[in-house]
This record gives C-alpha cells, sequence and structure tokens, in this order.
C-alpha cells in the first residue's frame, strides 16, 4: 500500500540543482535504502520528506495529503528524523532527549503514557541502561542508537534516517540494521535510509533507489537495481559482484583486476 | 552471612541494569523529584533570607520586631516605616530583579547555544548605559547632593529609565532587523549583538567627552553602578510584574526551549518553528533585562552566572531549569544586596560592583568544576 508519493519534485540551493524532477511512490512496512554518491541529492530528499526543506516543484503526497499543506508540528507526528551528523547538542540525559521526541504529541506535560512510550523506544534500542547518563558520555554508536529511539517515540508512519550506519562499526551497522528493519514491518511503517554501504543496503533494505545528479537512476529490489553496469553509470567504480546463498557481495575492483575474478 | 547479602546486591544491581520500561521510569521520576527538592528548598531559603534582610540595616530590627511591623501590630511606627518603605521595597526588587536577569541569561544561552550568551552580550546593557548618558548629558538630569551617603542623585530618575530601556529596545530591534537580511541563526544574532555593544560603548565614551561638567560626567559614571537602592514601591511593582509575566511566558514556552537542545535541524524536525521562538525569546528577554537596568543600573554577571550555577544542579531540561533559575537568581541578589548594604555599614556599596566581584571567581569555578553541562 502506498504510503508517499514523491510526484515529480525539484529542489535547488540557489543555482545549484539537487533534485531533479523526483517521483517514487513508497509503500508501508518497507525499509528504502537511498543510496547514491556524495552531492547525489540523497539527503536534500530526505529533508524534503521531513518538511526541513520544501520543494520548489512537483509535491510530496503522505497518504494522499499533500506534505506542506500539513501544519509542522502534525507532520512531526507523523514523520521522524534521525540526522547525519549530530549537530553539537546541548548535554542531556538520554531519557530526556528520548522524551523530545514526545514533544509534537505534549499539550501540557507528557502523561504516564508518553512516558512508557518513552521507556518502550529506549528498550527496542537497548538504551535503557544509559537512562540518566548525559548523551555526550556515549560512543558514537550508542548515540545514534538514542537519536533512532527519539524518532521512534514520535510513533511516526514514515521514519526518515540520513546515513544513521556511518559512524558505526560493523557490528553495531549490523544490529542497527536489523532493528530498523524489524521495525518497520512489526509497526508496518516506512522507513527510508540514506546509505552508503551497498552490501549492507542489498542485505537489509526492501528496496534500492539509486540517486545520480539529483535523478532517479535507478529503483526496485536490490537484486534488480545493483548490477555492474548501474554501479558503474552511478558511481564510476568497476566491481564484481558475488552471490553468497541470498546475499549479494559488492566489490570494487580495480580495472586490471576484473579479468583475474572474472577467469 | 554479609558475603550472601553482598552477592544477592550485586544481583539485584545487574538485574536493575537489564532493566525494563517500568525501572527507568521510577528512576526518571526520582531522577525530577530531586530537582524538584532543589527548587523548593531554594524558595525557602529566599524567604528566610528576605526575613533576615529586613532586620539588617543601621537601624537594627529583631526578627520579632520585624515579624509584627510585617503583620500591622508593631507599636513602634518608625518600625513599619523601615520594614515596608525602605527594606521591602528593596528586598521585592532585589528578589525579582534576580528573577528577570538570571531568566533573561538562561532563555539567551538556550535560543542562541551559546554559554557566554547572557543580557551584555546582545549589547542590550551597553545600550542602556547610552540612554540613561544620553538622558542626563540632554537633560541635565543629575546633580550633586550632599545630604546622603550618595554622591549623586538623579532629578529625573523616570526620563533616564525611559530613556535606557528606549535604547535598548532600539538595540534590540536593529538586531532583530539585521537577522530580516540574513538569518536568524545564533552565530548571526551574537555577532550583530557584539556589534550593537561596542557601538554603544563608543557611544557612552563620546558622551563623557562632550559632558559639559564634572556633575554630567560623574552622574554618567555614577548611574552605571547597578543600586537597587534606587527603586521605590512604583519601579519595584513594575519590575516584579514584568519579571513574572516573562518567566510564565518562557514557562508556557519551554517545550520548544528542550526541543532547541537538539539541535536546529531536530527542533525543526519535531515541528517547532526556531526562528520564531528565538527571534521572540530574544526580544521577551532583552526587554525585561532592559527594564531592571533601567531602573537600577548595571547589575553585572547576575545573568551570566545563575544559570550556570543552576544548569550545575539541574542539568539542561527547562522545564526545571527555569524555575531554578528565577531561585537561584533572587537569592544570589538578594544575598548581595544585603552584603553590599550591611559591609561598610552606613556606607551603602552599590550592588552591581558587589554582584561583579563575585561573578568573575563563580565563573572560573564553574569553568573548572561545572562544565559537564554545557
Amino acid at each position: 500500500m502506498t504510503l508517499v508519493r514523491i510526484e515529480n519534485i525539484s529542489f535547488s540551493y540557489g543555482k545549484i540543482d539537487a533534485l531533479k524532477d523526483v517521483s517514487l511512490s513508497l509503500e508501508k512496512g518497507n525499509l528504502v535504502g537511498i543510496i547514491g554518491p556524495n552531492g547525489s541529492g540523497k539527503s536534500t530528499l530526505i529533508k524534503c520528506l521531513c518538511g526541513l526543506l520544501d520543494v520548489h516543484k512537483g509535491h510530496v503526497t503522505l497518504e494522499g495529503i499533500i506534505l506542506s499543506s500539513i501544519p509542522k508540528r502534525k507532520l512531526a507526528t507523523l514523520v521522524g528524523y534521525v540526522p547525519q551528523i549530530q549537530e553539537r547538542a546541548t548535554p542531556s540525559t538520554v531519557f530526556d532527549t528520548v522524551l523530545m521526541g514526545r514533544i509534537p504529541h505534549l499539550t501540557w506535560s507528557p502523561t504516564r503514557r508518553d512516558l512508557e512510550i518513552v521507556a518502550k523506544a529506549m528498550c527496542t534500542m537497548e538504551i535503557t541502561e544509559f537512562s540518566l547518563r548525559d548523551i555526550h558520555e556515549l560512543s558514537g554508536g550508542q548515540q545514534q542508537r538514542v537519536f533512532i529511539a527519539r524518532a521512534m517515540a514520535q510513533e511516526p508512519k514514515v521514519l526518515c534516517l540520513d546515513e544513521p550506519t556511518s559512524s558505526l562499526d560493523i557490528k553495531h551497522q549490523l544490529g542497527l540494521m536489523r532493528g530498523i528493519r524489524d521495525i518497520t514491518r512489526e509497526k508496518n511503517i516506512l522507513a527510508l535510509m540514506a546509505v552508503h554501504d551497498l552490501n549492507i543496503a542489498s542485505q537489509y533494505c526492501d528496496r534500492l533507489v539509486i540517486l545520480k545528479e539529483g535523478h532517479v537512476f535507478k529503483e526496485g529490489k536490490p537484486h534488480e537495481v545493483l548490477c555492474k553496469k548501474s554501479i558503474k553509470a552511478a558511481f564510476d567504480i568497476d566491481v564484481a559482484i558475488h552471490q553468497h546463498g541470498d546475499f549479494m557481495h559488492i566489490v570494487p575492483v580495480e580495472k586490471k583486476d576484473v579479468e583475474f575474478f572474472e577467469n | 552471612m554479609i558475603r550472601f547479602i553482598t552477592a544477592f546486591k550485586k544481583r539485584s544491581v545487574k538485574s536493575t541494569e537489564r532493566t525494563s520500561g517500568s525501572n527507568i521510569l521510577t528512576e526518571y521520576d526520582i531522577y525530577n523529584a530531586k530537582k524538584i527538592s532543589f527548587i523548593a528548598l531554594s524558595s525557602v531559603l529566599v524567604l528566610l533570607m528576605a526575613m533576615f534582610a529586613l532586620t539588617l540595616g543601621p537601624y537594627s530590627l529583631s526578627l520579632k520586631e520585624v515579624f509584627l511591623a510585617l503583620i500591622g501590630q508593631s507599636n513602634d511606627i518608625s518600625h513599619t516605616r523601615v520594614v515596608w518603605n525602605i527594606r521591602m521595597v528593596r528586598i521585592i526588587s532585589a528578589i525579582f530583579g534576580g528573577v528577570g536577569l538570571a531568566i533573561s541569561g538562561m532563555i539567551m544561552q538556550n535560543i542562541l547555544r551559546n554559554p557566554l550568551a547572557s543580557p551584555s552580550t546582545l549589547g542590550v546593557s551597553n545600550a542602556a548605559s547610552f540612554g540613561a548618558a544620553f538622558a542626563i548629558v540632554a537633560f541635565g538630569s543629575g546633580r550633586i547632593s550632599s545630604h546622603d551617603g550618595s554622591a549623586v542623585t538623579f532629578t529625573m530618575p523616570y526620563i533616564i529609565a525611559i530613556s535606557a530601556f528606549g535604547f535598548s529596545m532600539i538595540s534590540t530591534g536593529v538586531i532583530i532587523l539585521l537577522t530580516r537580511y540574513r538569518d536568524a541563526s545564533p552565530e548571526t544574532l551574537v555577532l550583530a549583538g557584539v556589534a550593537m555593544g561596542s557601538l554603544f560603548t563608543a557611544g557612552v565614551t563620546s558622551l563623557r567627552y562632550f559632558a559639559q561638567d564634572e556633575v554630567q560626567l560623574s552622574a554618567i559614571i555614577f548611574w552605571t553602578f547597578g543600586d537597587l537602592g534606587r527603586t521605590g514601591w512604583a519601579t519595584a511593582g513594575i519590575i516584579a510584574v514584568a519579571s513574572v509575566i516573562c518567566t510564565a511566558y518562557f514557562f508556557l514556552n519551554r517545550w520548544n526551549y528542550n526541543a532547541m537542545n537538539g539541535g536546529e535541524n531536530v527542533a525543526r524536525s519535531l515541528g517547532i518553528n526556531t526562528e520564531r521562538v528565538r527571534i521572540i525569546g530574544l526580544i521577551v528577554s532583552s526587554m525585561i533585562t532592559a527594564l531592571i537596568v533601567s531602573f537600577v543600573g548595571i547589575i553585572g554577571f547576575v545573568g551570566l552566572v545563575v544559570p550556570h550555577m543552576a544548569r550545575k544542579v539541574i542539568g539542561n531540561d527547562t522545564r526545571f531549569l527555569i524555575p531554578a533559575s528565577c531561585v537561584v537568581g533572587a537569592l544570589l541578589l538578594l544575598v548581595s544586596d544585603t552584603v553590599a548594604r550591611t559591609l561598610i555599614s552606613p556606607i551603602v556599596l552599590p550592588v552591581g560592583i558587589l554582584t561583579s566581584f563575585l561573578g568573575a571567581p563563580m565563573f572560573i569555578y564553574l569553568i573548572l568544576k561545572g562544565r559537564n553541562n554545557w
């Protein structure tokens, strides 16, 4: 079932076009990975979806309602955002940071139910043991889990993540991807994630979108989207693709090595 | 047996570490209850200090005499006069002046995301000094008096206050205008504030240079010594009402400020119109500072140090930080003023001098000990 429909949207920073005529339709219960080289418009697309940027042409609809017509506070109860590089946040405990996610739902003060939602999000992201520690005392991976818990406490229908795995070690990358995929299915929400690692993207995402210079270059299931040709076209690198059971394994190769792998 | 208990304790600690929802909620409730008790305790301290301050002064009164005078049962009319007309006015100004200065500093630090922000960062105090100096020079509103301890009295205190307030608002207005041409980011605001501050400092210096006589010159300088003795019931009332209204406004916006603690994009993704919250917060906090400074002169460091003291105990959750800053501000200014008027009695020191002296070592202490809260 289509939850978000992106119709012919364009966005530019001054004279630099970041998104050109992008159209996508995204379904509930899916983890959608956005891949593409630096500057291809991944973050811009995500920000347009969270209402952080207003599209210049076209429109985005969420359950049939045009995004720009939804008041920002209401939108914040529908779309959660996990930023790319955490800005210099003011020190705050983990619990208080996750509680921020309830702000769009609050009237005067958090109710017991709000606090329980916060506690549940913290349990899911396995950060309860740090509850009253300052976020700045945590490692990068732990912090990232706190910020995802905050977005989950918003109880959004769409979860937007901007390269959430970029500062994590391999174990935490896998754990995080698995966690997000499970939440997506369990809560039947849409997660949209900018991601750099093609192997991880192919392993966990239900669908992939390749962006190139602000266009949608290719879109579909991971094995449909990721092939030598499309990766060459999007990233300008040569790769070898190995199949390990259900998993694809994409290895970058130097030109002269290609023959060696193909032999 | 003891070993068994320690083993048991260890296990129970372990099991709380793997907590599920209900445990962290209890933990969180206790954490917040501690903050509330700090605020309550400090409030009681303010009341006790106020009672104590009523007894102090050149005309010594006992606690009982003060109490009788307060409830209007004193036989000695002079007791009632000293308590109500002299000391109470001063104490009310100290309490609410402290509240206003502390809360405006706290809000500026929060919305500008800058631990060094204070009323003087945005040039409010400098502009007020200029306004006062301008009124003194333009209207000749100062004269040397010989009948009391202070060197200068101001013949037209309201004109000086209005001029000081007006120029503070002009300074804030220019900063807000600048954000229309650029953006309302913390960086723009701080830079614009520093620029306005140095402009008005230059203005004060030139007014001093062009002052017609030593009366004007000393009046300009004397005005900048913040002194709570300048207030009467009317001004104390204005300061109290304005401080309470502004604090209430800030408290209503506490969740917006909390969201902004998460950073610009996070706050916006939580549905907060950050630029609006920032600009209105800036105007309100400039107004309350300007008002206080206009009536009593410059009282340094309260707006800068008090929020940090409160943060050290409370943390950055504005739900608790707002009331805590208010109470600590009230306490600090009340204690400082009481010390200032009794230290070398009968000479009354301007409290601004004292807070500036206190402020520097306190700030250094906070840098060394309390930086983890920013």
